[in-house]
């Protein structure tokens, strides 16, 4: 796993700095072209998408060498199945409780009850247990957080 | 002087007192919870500061980064787990102590240090930022970039190791803060026709993003247990003056050290312990008990965190440049507070800058009293399950977001920069030299073209004014060193009948 990791940083990397680099030469190319100073709107740009494209392709070139270019994954620990479920549904949570906001399906306070609780309960060791917990304080914080906000700070929320 | 008394006069009074106490306690709290950080924390309390006034938001900020770099030694001591990076080294021995029933000694000591490491580099703090700030009004803008420059090759050459990813994730950073309008001319710059991203990635959700979403990835996927805790009692949290006597030479030599390495802009406190731990280590007369619960071991590591973080607020205060990553948030608290971070502080808003300097004195005050009283209660804090803490903290983020700029799109931004700073994570690029990029692109950027306008676009003066040819010398210096420490330290052996194949071993760099 932590080889299959280091793989993919090899060659990851570059590829990403060479994407950025790429990106950036071609918004830069769009702007229009300097008048009142030398280095113009697209100048720095373009410095930085070259010096972006040197690095890459010189991590690309030490990483390809077999020379170890980077610090991989090795301080994070291998993630499990448990890891990943709980990556894959709290990421959902997260993406649900944002559009239902955006979209105002729910009022904030409940749909943030729901979110806090839902993300909880995700990541709960032992469900049974924590659940009643998990929730009473899910309730607090969504009632409380929206009430500071709205009576004391007067900020208008999303949500319908 | 008069300024700073009165900063300390005015700080004095209930509010700004009341928010030293609880960015300290919130600090230390959050410090001392593994997973959580100064850096965290305080981009997650930036949206609550922009209802604050400006002077009570940096106290408070500067007392959360105060609290939180000391917090970490109370999980490194008591559970081996650093709350902080900065407490590794203070988990070597401390744990140890704490196994041994010395647990209340290992955090006195820790405490202690913490404290003579702050007031040490607060000295210096007071001493030597006004003066810098003085000399770097007469700074142009060759030696504002090439101290850019210099800033950028220092956190590359120390993020994680390897100096061509930081460089990498630097210029990343640079890349993201180009995006948005260009303050010189007005042009929109790099959003192909996207309307929502005219104003740029703001600095809010990037900074949530890539700080705390992706570490709250990374703690989701840590499923593992919370370990072995001891106790520490009371009584046993002073120091006597036998140990001052025994130790002072180390508590004066590590504070030195750690205030050294926080003036090198964006090098940080975890690797001021890690040098100050090493050296300790190589000056002792019983090397051999260091990572078995070593007293020396815990105060050069400590007293060096502490240190570098007063040392990190100079050239914060005196010259706009981030002397961490921390800093480099709080530069960002400086804009959300529309204040130009660097010598014009003390010009402009000299409440602010001195208000920086009491703040920091004091918060080193109330965080050793906090920590002699409440360490172990604080401690009892780190069993909060995880489904508990997480979904609060992804909320405040959300909030937060949405607070400062009512833009839903904001908090997607938040999220898609959770994501790749969770690849840069694993990834091995360094999170801190893409903040700092993304914090230091603009000043470079606007000091590069300043300078060729003001010099009939001629980049030769960068190399012929004397302090900007010093800081690109000094980058240059820095971005060779690696090379250079591997050709001192292995120096190529001479051509031997007897040498080869034999002892290769020795030639290498050893890790103790």
């Amino acid at each position: 796993m932590r080889n299959s990791s280091y793989q993919a940083a090899t060659i990851g990397v570059p590829l990403a700095g060479l994407t950025f680099s790429v990106v950036l030469f071609l918004g830069a190319q769009q702007m229009p072209s300097a008048r009142f100073e030398p280095m113009g709107p697209a100048g720095f740009p373009y410095i930085i998408s070259a010096l972006l494209f040197l690095l890459s392709m010189l991590d690309g070139a030490i990483g390809f060498f077999g020379k170890q270019s980077g610090v991989p994954a090795e301080a994070l620990p291998h993630i499990g199945d448990v890891g990943l479920r709980r990556m894959v549904f709290g990421g959902a949570c997260a993406f649900a409780y944002v559009i239902v906001l955006q979209l105002s399906l729910l009022p904030f306070i409940p749909a943030s009850v729901l979110f806090l609780a839902g993300f909880g309960l995700i990541l709960s060791n032992n469900i049974r247990r924590e659940m009643l917990v998990i929730g009473f304080a899910a309730l607090m914080l969504g009632v409380g957080v929206s009430l500071l906000l709205t009576r004391v700070l007067i900020v208008v929320l999303p949500g319908a | 002087m008069a300024q700073l008394l009165t900063a300390f006069s005015e700080i004095m009074a209930f509010w700004p007192m009341f928010y030293v106490v609880l960015g300290v306690v919130l600090g230390l709290t959050v410090g001392a919870i593994p997973g959580l950080g100064a850096a965290m924390l305080i981009a997650l309390l930036l949206p609550l500061t922009f209802y604050m006034d400006s002077v009570l938001a940096l106290i408070f900020l500067v007392s959360i980064y105060v609290g939180s770099v000391s917090g970490g030694l109370i999980s490194a001591t008591l559970m081996k787990m650093p709350g902080t990076p900065s407490a590794i080294m203070t988990t070597l021995d401390g744990f140890p102590m704490a196994m041994q029933g010395k647990a209340g000694r290992a955090l006195s000591f820790g405490i202690f240090s913490s404290f003579i490491g702050g007031s040490v580099s607060w000295i210096f703090l007071a001493v030597l930022a006004p003066p810098l700030a003085w000399f770097a009004l007469k700074f142009g803008p060759y030696e504002y970039f090439a101290l850019v420059l210099m800033a950028l090759f220092l956190i590359s050459s120390v993020s994680q190791g390897a100096m061509l990813r930081g460089l990498i994730a630097a210029a990343i950073g640079f890349a993201v803060s180009l995006v948005g309008p260009d303050l010189s001319s007005g042009t929109i710059r790099l959003t192909f026709g996207a309307d929502q991203l005219k104003s740029g990635f703001r600095l809010l959700p990037t900074l949530l993003g890539v700080f705390v979403i992706s570490q709250i990835i990374v703690d989701m996927a840590d499923t593992s247990l919370p370990v072995q805790q001891a106790t520490a009692k009371f009584k046993d949290m002073f120091l006597k003056r036998a140990d001052f006597a025994k130790h002072w030479w180390n508590f004066l030599r590590s504070s030195l050290i750690g205030t050294w390495i926080g003036i090198l802009p964006g090098v940080g406190s975890a690797v001021a312990a890690i040098v100050s731990y090493t050296i300790a280590r190589n000056f002792s007369k019983t090397p051999e008990i260091f990572g078995k619960g070593a007293e020396e071991g815990i105060i050069a590591a400590e007293s060096a965190n502490n240190a570098s973080v007063n040392g990190a607020l100079i050239p914060l205060i005196a010259l706009g440049i981030p002397g961490s990553v921390v800093d480099a948030i709080l530069i960002g608290a400086l804009m959300i507070h529309n204040l130009q971070p660097g010598p014009g502080l003390f010009v402009n808003q000299p409440e602010i800058a001195y208000g920086v300097i009491a703040a920091a004195l004091v918060a080193n005050v109330v965080m050793f009293i906090v920590m002699l009283g409440f360490s172990g209660h604080i401690a009892k804090l780190c069993a909060i399950p995880k489904s508990f803490i997480l979904p609060a903290v992804v909320f405040f983020c959300i909030v937060g977001v949405y607070t400062t700029s009512g833009r839903i799109f904001d908090i997607w931004i938040m999220f898609g920069f959770g994501f790749v700073g969770y690849l840069m994570h694993r990834s091995g690029l360094s999170i801190g030299a893409f903040v700092l990029g993304y914090i230091l692109a603009p000043i470079a950027e606007g000091e590069l073209r300043n300078g060729l306008m003001l010099y009939d676009n001629s980049l030769w003066p960068l190399f012929t004014r004397p302090i900007s040819l010093g800081f690109l010398l000094m980058a240059l210096v820095i971005f060779l060193w690696p090379t250079l420490a591997r050709r001192f330290r292995n120096p190529q052996p001479r051509p031997s009948a007897h040498s080869s194949g034999q002892d290769d071993d020795n030639n290498k760099p050893k890790m103790r």
